[in-house]
C-alpha cells in the first residue's frame, strides 16, 4: 500500500488539473486584468461578487502579470479573443492601447459623474474607475521637519535641491507604469528637454536604487533603505488604516501632482453588449466605488463617492494631467535619453 | 535436442570471427570447446581477449564469421536470448539486490516463482559457502564474497556456456586456489562449456583443458591440447 | 530494435520541437524585417557586454566561494554538512524578489551589517555579485561536491607519501579530478547569470547596470517588441551555446601548477593555511548565506499569524500539487533524454541529446512564455485555468537540472552490469524496470525534489499563464507586496523556505 501511495498522488496531482474551463458562455463575462486585482482581498473579487449577485452571470476574472501583459495578450489574440473587457488600463499605457484599434467606445452616460480629473481621453475608449496622485513618501522620524519643511513649489525643485537627504528610491520606468508616470511627470515639470535632462543629472545621484516595481521600491523604502520613496498620496492612508501608524507623511508640491489614472476598456468584437454595460455601470456604481479606497488604495473615479477617514484626511493636490500622449517612438527615445541621464552620474 | 529448456550438452564453435573497430580487429579462424571443458585464452594486454568474450555474449557487433552451439546460430541472436552466462572481473552485482536477489535475477527473468527462484538459488549459496550471505547486499561483502555471489548468478540459471573474463584476479592466493578447484568441478558436474580469460599461469595450467594464445587480435598458438 | 529507445526518442523530439517551434516563430519575426529596428546599437552593445562582464565575474566569485565550501564539507567531514546541503538546495529555488530584499536587509544601508559600513555600496557591483553568489554557489557545492565524495583517495594519499603539502596535494591531485566539475559548473553559472533580471535590478542601483533580461523583460512585458525580443533573445542563446561548447571543450585542458605558484604554496604550511581557509570560507557563508535567511525569518516570523490559515493550506496543496505536476513531467524528458545519451550508438546523437536538454537554461521563462503565446495563443486555455502551459514552462525550466542528475546517475552505471543482466536473459524493458529504474531510484526522487523546487520558486509561468487567481507562495508573496502588505509577504516567503526546507530533508533523510 505504502509503494503504492507515491503513484496515487502523483497520478491525483495529474488529473486534478486536467479538465479545461471554457471561456466561451455566454452568461458571462471575460475580463483581463492584472493580478493585483485578484487575490481574496483583491478589488476584482468585491467586483466579481457584485456583478455576479447583481446580474446573475459569471464573472470570470483572467489575470495577468502586469496591465501591458494583459494588453499584449489582446495583441496577440486580436479579434479571436474571448475577452470581453480590459480591466485596468492606465495613463501610461492608453497611447499604446488605442493604437492597436481593439477598443469600441462606451457609452456617454457611463462617464457621467465622474471627477473630471480622472481623465483617459475625449474619445471614451477607457472608462476611468480610480485614480490616485503620485508623490514621495517619508518617514516622519527619519526625516527631521527641518529637512522637509518649507513647502517646495514643485518637483524641480525636489530633484535639484541639495536638501532634502539625498536617499530616495523610484520604481523603473522602463519597467513599472509608476515609474514611467513619473517620467512623465518630471517632463511636464519641467519646460525643455535641457532643464530636464539637469533635472534628472542631479537627482540620479540621490537614487539609493532603482527597483523594477513599485513594490519592490516600497519593500526597500520599509527597510529603511531610503528615506524618500516614490508612491502615491494615499500610501498613508494604508499605514493609518491597516497599521493604525501616523509615521508617514506625503511631501506635497505646490504646483500639483502627476496623476495614475486607471480604466476599463470594451473589446470590440464582443457580442456580450447587455453584460458590457451592466458591468460597467456597477464598475462606476457608488455601491462598488466606494470598495475602492480599501481594496485598491486608489481614489474612486466617481465624484462624492463616501471616503474612509483615512482618505478623508489625505491632501488633496492639483492633479498635473500630461498634456499630450507620446507616440510610441517617443516614448522610446524618452526612456533612451533618461538611461543616459541617469547613468552618467553613477 | 530442443535448445532451451533441459540443460543441454554440445559444442561451442567459432568460425571466422571478426569484430573490432577502426584501429583494432580481432580475428578467430576457428575455436570448438566441448561440453564439460574449459578452454583457456592468454595473451598481453590488449591483444583482445575480453573483446573476444564481448563477441561470443553479443555484446560486440560481428562484422564477420558465425558462433554456433550444436545447431544453433548464435551470432544471430541478441545477448539476451543466447544462454550464455559469464562473469566478469568486477563482480558487478546489481546494487539495489540483495545477495538472494542477485543470485534469482536470472530466474525473475524468467518469470519463476518466489518460491521456485529461492528453491534453486539457495542450493548454489551453500555450495559456493555464501549463504549466510544471502540477505547482504553488495556493497557490504568483500571481493571475494561477491565474485561467489557473481559466480553463483551465473550458474544457476542453467545456461549451456559460460564465460569468464579473469574472475579470480581480485581474490587472494587461498580463495583462488578454491575457487579454481570449485569452478573446475561446476564444470565437470554441469557439462559447461567454458572460456577462461585469465593472466594467471596457475589458473590456465590447473584449469585449462586447451589453451590459445592471442596476440595483436589473432591466435598465434595453442600451448596445450586435449589429446 | 530497442523499443523503449524508440517511445523515448518519440517523447524528446516532441519535446524538442515543442521548445524549438515557437521560438522558432519568435525569431523569424526579428529576421523578417531588421530596419525597422529603430534601436540605438550602441546601448544594445553596452548591454551586451555588461551582461556577459557580470555573468562571469559571478560565476568566478560563486565558483571560489562553492568550491571551497564543497572541499571543506566533503574533504574533512566538518560538522553541520547536512545543514549546509539543504540550505545550498534551497537557495537556489527561492524567488529572486525576496531574496534581493533579504540580502538588502543584511548589506544595505540599513542593514544589520551594512549600517556600520556607511555607504557600503551594496547598491552596485558587490550587490549584484553578493545576489549571484547567493543563488549560485549551490550549483558548485553540488557538482563540485558530488566529484569529490565520488572520487577515491588513493592518488592523495600516494602524493602525500611522496612529501608533498597539502596545497601541492589539491592542485595538482584533487583539482584535476574535479576540474571537469568546476568547469561545468562555472558555465552553468554563467548561463544562469545571463538572464538575471531581479538581482541586477534591484541591487544594481539604476540603469547603468542594465543586463539583457531586463532589456528583454522591457520589450516583452511593456513595449511587446517582439522583434527586439527575438533579437536579444538569440543573443543570450548564442553565448549559451558558445559556453556549452567550451564546457565540453575546457573540462578536458589539463590544468597545472607553474613553479611560481609551488614557492608559493610552500609557504603555506600545512594546517595553518587550511585552517584559514575553512574559518574564511565559514565567515562567508554566514555572512552571504545564513544571515539573509535568518533576517528573512525574523522579518517574516512575527507576522505569520497575520495569514489566515486557510490561506496557507489552501496555497500549500496548490503548490504542491502543481509543483508534482510540473516534477513528473521534467523528471519523464529528463529521463527519457538521458536514457537516449546513455543508449544511443552514435556519439553525434548523444551530444545533441544532451545540448538539447541544457537549452532551456538559456531561455528564460518569460522570454519562453511570450514564444509559446504568439505561437499558439490558445495555450492559455489549455488545462484548467491554463494551467498546462505553466507546467511546460516550468518543466522545461527544470529540464537541465533534472537531466544532469539522471545523466550522471546512468554514467555510473559499469558496462558490466548491463552485460551481466543482459547474458542472465533481461530484454530492453526488463534491464529498464528491474535495473536502471531501481539502481536511479534517488535520482528520481533527487529530480522530482527539484523540479517541486523550481516551481514552488517560480513566478513568472504563473502570472502569464494561470489566470483562476490560486497562488503558489510566490503568487502569493507577489501579490501581498502588489498591496502594501509587505510583513505578510515576508510571512509567506518564510513559509516557502520553511516548505522548502521540509521537502529537502525528506529527500536527505531517504536518500540515507
Amino acid at each position: 500500500m505504502i509503494k503504492v501511495l507515491p503513484f496515487v498522488l502523483l497520478f491525483y496531482s495529474f488529473f486534478r488539473f486536467l479538465g479545461a474551463t471554457s471561456l466561451v458562455k455566454s452568461d458571462s463575462l471575460n475580463v483581463y486584468t492584472y493580478d493585483a486585482m485578484m487575490g481574496q482581498s483583491g478589488f476584482g473579487e468585491v467586483l466579481k461578487k457584485v456583478f455576479e449577485q447583481k446580474t446573475g452571470a459569471k464573472l470570470k476574472l483572467v489575470s495577468f502579470g502586469s496591465e501591458g501583459e494583459a494588453l499584449n495578450q489582446l495583441v496577440i489574440e486580436g479579434e479571436k479573443t474571448k475577452a470581453d473587457i480590459l480591466l485596468g488600463i492606465d495613463s501610461s499605457l492608453s497611447s499604446r492601447a488605442r493604437a492597436t484599434k481593439l477598443f469600441a467606445p462606451i457609452s456617454k452616460e457611463l462617464f457621467e459623474g465622474l471627477d473630471p480629473v480622472a481623465d483617459l481621453g475625449s474619445d471614451r475608449l477607457f472608462l476611468p474607475f480610480d485614480f490616485g496622485y503620485l508623490a514621495f513618501i517619508y518617514h516622519k522620524k527619519r526625516l527631521s521637519e527641518l529637512e522637509v519643511s518649507g513647502q517646495l513649489s514643485n518637483l524641480r525643485e525636489f530633484m535639484i535641491s541639495k536638501a532634502p537627504t539625498k536617499r530616495v528610491v523610484i520604481a523603473d520606468p522602463r519597467t513599472s507604469s509608476l515609474g514611467f508616470s513619473f517620467l512623465r511627470w518630471t517632463q511636464e515639470s519641467c519646460s525643455n528637454q535641457k532643464l530636464l535632462q539637469q533635472c534628472w543629472e542631479l537627482f540620479a545621484p540621490k537614487l539609493t536604487t532603482i527597483a523594477p516595481s513599485w513594490s519592490g521600491a516600497y519593500g526597500l523604502f520599509l527597510q529603511g533603505e531610503a528615506d524618500w520613496v516614490l508612491s502615491y498620496t494615499t500610501s498613508r492612508a494604508y499605514h493609518l488604516e491597516k497599521e493604525n501608524n501616523d509615521s508617514y507623511n506625503i511631501l506635497i508640491f505646490k504646483e500639483g501632482h502627476g496623476l495614475q489614472v486607471e480604466g476599463a476598456a470594451v473589446i470590440k468584437s464582443s457580442k456580450k453588449r447587455d453584460l458590457i454595460q451592466a458591468f460597467l455601470k456597477l464598475l462606476v456604481s457608488e455601491e462598488v466605488q466606494k470598495q475602492l479606497p480599501l481594496t485598491q488604495w486608489m481614489y474612486p473615479a466617481r465624484q462624492h463617492t463616501p471616503l474612509p477617514k483615512s482618505f478623508k484626511d489625505l491632501p488633496n493636490p492639483k492633479a498635473i494631467s500630461f498634456s499630450n500622449e507620446l507616440s510610441e517612438d517617443d516614448r522610446k527615445k524618452l526612456l533612451v535619453d533618461w538611461i543616459k541621464w541617469v547613468s552618467h552620474l553613477k | 535436442m530442443h535448445f532451451f529448456g533441459e540443460r543441454v550438452m554440445g559444442t561451442l564453435t567459432i568460425k571466422n570471427l571478426r569484430v573490432g573497430r577502426d584501429s583494432f580487429q580481432i580475428f578467430v579462424k576457428n575455436i570448438s570447446v566441448q561440453s564439460g571443458s574449459i578452454l583457456g585464452v592468454v595473451g598481453k594486454s590488449g591483444s583482445g581477449k575480453s573483446t573476444l568474450l564481448n563477441a561470443i555474449a553479443g555484446f560486440e557487433t560481428l562484422s564477420e564469421g558465425e558462433i554456433h552451439f550444436n545447431d544453433t546460430n548464435l551470432s544471430s541472436l541478441p545477448p539476451e536470448q543466447r544462454r550464455i552466462a559469464i562473469v566478469f572481473q568486477r563482480p558487478a552485482l546489481f546494487p539495489h539486490l540483495t545477495v538472494l536477489g542477485n543470485v534469482c535475477f536470472g530466474l525473475k527473468i524468467k518469470k519463476h516463482s518466489e518460491s521456485v527462484q529461492k528453491e534453486l538459488a539457495i542450493p548454489w549459496l551453500k555450495k559456493l559457502g555464501i549463504a549466510d550471505l544471502a540477505d547482504r547486499y553488495p556493497h557490504s561483502l568483500s571481493g571475494g564474497e561477491a565474485q561467489r555471489v557473481a559466480i553463483a548468478r551465473a550458474l544457476v540459471v542453467g545456461f549451456p556456456i559460460l564465460l569468464l573474463d579473469e574472475p579470480f584476479s581480485g581474490l587472494d592466493v587461498e580463495l583462488k586456489s578454491g575457487a579454481r578447484k570449485a569452478l573446475k568441478e561446476l564444470v565437470d558436474e554441469l557439462k559447461l562449456a567454458a572460456i577462461l580469460v585469465s593472466h594467471d599461469p596457475t589458473d590456465i595450467e590447473e584449469l585449462a583443458d586447451e589453451v590459445c594464445t592471442l596476440e595483436k587480435g589473432q591466435i598465434s598458438g595453442w600451448l596445450k591440447k586435449k589429446s | 530494435m530497442n523499443k523503449i529507445l524508440f517511445v523515448f526518442s518519440i517523447v524528446s523530439g516532441a519535446a524538442l520541437v515543442l521548445f524549438i517551434l515557437p521560438l522558432l516563430n519568435l525569431f523569424t519575426q526579428f529576421l523578417t524585417i531588421t530596419n525597422s529596428l529603430h534601436e540605438d546599437w550602441a546601448v544594445l552593445l553596452r548591454i551586451t557586454f555588461f551582461t556577459c562582464e557580470q555573468a562571469l565575474l559571478s560565476s568566478f566569485v560563486a565558483g571560489v566561494f562553492g568550491c571551497a565550501l564543497a572541499f571543506i564539507c566533503f574533504e574533512t567531514r566538518v560538522v553541520g554538512v547536512k545543514v549546509i546541503a539543504i540550505l545550498s538546495h534551497v537557495t537556489f529555488f527561492l524567488p529572486a524578489l525576496i531574496v534581493a530584499l533579504a540580502i538588502v536587509g543584511v548589506w544595505g544601508n540599513h542593514g544589520w551589517v551594512g549600517k556600520f559600513f556607511p555607504e557600503s555600496g551594496v547598491y552596485g557591483w558587490l550587490g549584484i555579485l553578493l545576489g549571484h553568489l547567493f543563488f549560485n554557489f549551490s550549483v558548485y557545492f553540488r557538482l563540485v561536491g558530488q566529484s569529490l565524495l565520488e572520487s577515491e583517495k588513493s592518488e592523495e594519499k600516494v602524493a602525500l607519501s611522496l612529501g608533498a603539502n597539502r596545497w601541492v596535494v589539491f592542485w595538482s591531485v584533487t583539482f584535476q579530478k574535479i576540474k571537469k566539475s568546476v568547469i561545468q559548473s562555472f558555465f552553468l553559472v554563467f548561463i544562469y547569470c545571463l538572464s538575471s533580471f531581479v538581482i541586477i535590478l534591484i541591487l544594481g542601483g539604476g540603469p547603468r547596470f542594465t543586463s539583457l533580461e531586463v532589456a528583454i523583460y522591457q520589450a516583452i512585458k511593456v513595449d511587446f517588441n517582439l522583434k527586439l525580443a527575438a533579437l536579444l533573445a538569440s543573443i543570450q542563446l548564442l553565448f549559451c551555446f558558445v559556453a556549452h561548447l567550451f564546457s565540453g571543450t575546457a573540462s578536458e585542458v589539463r590544468i597545472g601548477f607553474r613553479p611560481r605558484l609551488q614557492e608559493l604554496i610552500y609557504q603555506c604550511r600545512t594546517g595553518v593555511g587550511e585552517k584559514l581557509v575553512f574559518a574564511v570560507t565559514w565567515f562567508f557563508f554566514c555572512l552571504v548565506v545564513l544571515l539573509p535567511m535568518i533576517y528573512l525569518f525574523v522579518k517574516g516570523g512575527t507576522s505569520i499569524s497575520k495569514l489566515s490559515p486557510n490561506d496557507i493550506l489552501g496555497t500549500l496543496k496548490f503548490s504542491i500539487l502543481l509543483g508534482l505536476k510540473v516534477a513528473i513531467v521534467s523528471s519523464f524528458l529528463a529521463f527519457s533524454s538521458a536514457y537516449l545519451a546513455r543508449h544511443f550508438r552514435s556519439e553525434k546523437v548523444k551530444r545533441w541529446v544532451s545540448f538539447s536538454s541544457i537549452l532551456p537554461v538559456a531561455v528564460s521563462n518569460m522570454v519562453f512564455g511570450a514564444a509559446l503565446l504568439t505561437w499558439a495563443p490558445s495555450f492559455r486555455d489549455l488545462g484548467s485555468e491554463g494551467l498546462w502551459g505553466v507546467v511546460v514552462i516550468q518543466a522545461l525550466s527544470a529540464l537541465p537540472l533534472s537531466f544532469r542528475i539522471f545523466s550522471e546517475s546512468f554514467s555510473k552505471i559499469e558496462n558490466e552490469i548491463y552485460f551481466s543482466a543482459k547474458s542472465l536473459g533481461a530484454s530492453h524493458s526488463q534491464l529498464l524496470t528491474q535495473v536502471e529504474l531501481p539502481m536511479l531510484k534517488k535520482s528520481i526522487a533527487s529530480s522530482i525534489v527539484t523540479g517541486l523546487g523550481i516551481s514552488l520558486g517560480e513566478v513568472g509561468a504563473l502570472l502569464l499563464f494561470e489566470s483562476s487567481g490560486n497562488a503558489t507562495f510566490s503568487i502569493w508573496l507577489f501579490r501581498l507586496m502588489g498591496k502594501y502588505q509587505f510583513g505578510e509577504a515576508n510571512a509567506v516567503g518564510v513559509l516557502l523556505l520553511f516548505t522548502m526546507v521540509c521537502i529537502f530533508l525528506v529527500k536527505e533523510s531517504w536518500e540515507h
